[in-house]
């Protein structure tokens, strides 16, 4: 006796269909009238019953049963819990739970970030898939060395990317993420944005926020992470990102307000200026970051500009 | 038995390639002892397969596979982590679970990782906070700032992935 059982395979279509009946089920504006047209659908042909009970299978085998499991997978995939559920995770962790949830603002998370440096203060590591980063004056960041990503909480960091890894390295912040395509990228988290510069190779840089966008970055490029995407910035903005993991500022006619906007990140009281004083002096040359008063004196000799120092700190005055 | 002189043996790749496989290994995987299991399972791995295809690139091909394995791997660790992680948040430092409690909950996690990991991810939000939390619509579009029924086109989009995923591509 020879009976053939025919498992029907769902084409293409059933496939979508059945997909868009799941998405539909979960809708709560589901009603009755609904129910039945499904019931009908699957009713039609074998093969929508058994696209859809498929699905039903892998829409269950996505909620794990167990507590914990469940908690462990919202952190992987970044799903956020809902209030209520956020609320049972805080009573139930006690206080190490509320210290969690306050550490979600990026200035409490630098003050507890693993890696941390002072005004002045440059910082080099070597992290598990032998890249090499180095951390600029006043950052903060964590490294997660299982998923091969730097968050940079604050500050700068310079990453030197090391070949023929399976995993992207990836540097994220508040604004966005930078995944090396290549070597060598600075990623720094300014005010409200954040900028990508890339020394060599390339960057794929994603904004994360309000509209998420990416920018594929070369050598010599950068981009800009904020609110409103991922922007691209002029040539200047690159260069200014290039030489300050060797400590030195590289400039190419670069203007004289953000030379001094460099030297003071080193800079524990700043140096004072007139934007609308200084505007169209501008300076080349290799400038030593840390140490500013030689960078001064360069300056003076090149500019005509005086450098006075006085009780209101350290000001730099057109001639 | 007939064996296929084509084919080179698992043991004489082995003898030949071995050494460089570890040493590979030993550069992106964290320790040295993981290299050489990683190797050992790449060996397994291939030795599983029926029709070996090494022919002309052996080193190319060993490469492939013990990259998956080594992706496996870091994602085993990530698993496991983020498992205890959440198990101490939820039962205190005091409780450990048990090797077969672990094993058991990273086998779940590699699993569902499998399936979402190649989503984008608010597409992945959206159907973890559908299936996981189990937010309605209205609430997932709040969270995620998009419209009910771009949610709805998220969910569709995953069960669509994660069938796929499963089941191979529908013709």
């Amino acid at each position: 006796m020879a009976i053939r059982t025919e498992t029907a395979q769902p084409s293409r279509k059933v496939v979508e269909q059945a997909a868009a009946w799941h998405s539909q089920l979960g809708d709560e504006e589901w009603n009755e009238s609904d129910r039945r047209d499904l019931d009908a659908w699957l009713k039609a042909d074998p093969a929508h019953r058994t696209a859809f009970e498929r699905m039903t299978s892998i829409g269950d085998g996505i909620a794990p049963a167990d507590a914990a499991t469940r908690t462990a997978l919202r952190a992987m995939y970044r799903a956020k819990p809902p209030r209520r559920a956020m609320l049972g995770l805080l009573l139930a962790a006690g206080l190490a739970g509320g210290g969690w949830l306050l550490a979600n603002t990026p200035a409490i998370r630098a003050s507890m970030a693993a890696e941390r440096t002072a005004h002045g203060q440059q910082k080099s590591a070597t992290l598990a898939f032998q890249d090499r980063i180095t951390l600029d004056s006043n950052s903060a960041l964590d490294v997660d060395d299982s998923q091969r990503t730097v968050r940079l909480w604050r500050g700068a960091v310079m990453a030197n990317v090391h070949h023929g890894s399976p995993l992207p390295f990836v540097v994220r912040t508040q604004h966005g993420t930078a995944q090396a395509l290549g070597t060598q990228f600075s990623v720094r988290v300014e005010n409200d944005t954040t900028i990508v510069a890339v020394v060599a190779s390339h960057v794929r840089a994603c904004a994360a926020l309000a509209r998420p966008s990416c920018v594929t970055l070369g050598a010599g490029q950068a981009a800009r992470l904020d609110a409103g995407g991922a922007h691209l910035l002029p040539a200047m903005d690159a260069q200014a990102e290039e030489g300050w993991a060797e400590g030195l500022l590289v400039a190419d006619d670069l203007p004289l307000t953000r030379v001094l906007d460099q030297l003071n990140r080193y800079r524990a009281t700043p140096i004072r200026y007139d934007a609308a004083d200084l505007k169209g002096l501008s300076l080349s040359g290799t400038f030593p970051l840390t140490d500013s008063e030689q960078a001064l004196a360069a300056i003076g000799a090149a500019l005509p500009v005086t450098v006075s120092v006085g009780t209101e700190g350290t000001v730099v005055r057109r001639r | 038995m007939v064996t296929s002189l084509a084919q080179p043996s698992l043991d004489s790749l082995y003898r030949a390639h071995g050494r460089w496989l570890i040493d590979w290994l030993a550069v992106r995987a964290r320790c040295h002892a993981n290299a050489s299991d990683l190797a050992q399972e790449t060996f397994c791995r291939i030795a599983e397969q029926s029709a070996l295809r090494l022919h002309s690139h052996p080193r190319r091909y060993l490469a492939t596979v013990a990259r998956r394995l080594l992706i496996d791997d870091v994602r085993r660790k990530a698993s496991e982590r983020a498992f205890l992680d959440a198990y101490t948040l939820l039962m205190g430092s005091a409780e450990q679970p048990g090797p077969d409690r672990v094993a058991e909950a990273v086998q779940e996690l590699c699993a569902v990782g499998e399936l979402l990991g190649q989503l984008p991810v608010r597409v992945r939000s959206a159907f973890l906070m559908s299936r996981l939390d189990g937010l309605t619509y209205a609430q997932i579009a709040a969270e995620l700032g998009v419209s009910a029924s771009m949610v709805k086109q998220y969910i569709a989009r995953a069960f669509l992935h994660c069938y796929v995923a499963a089941y191979g591509d529908p013709d």
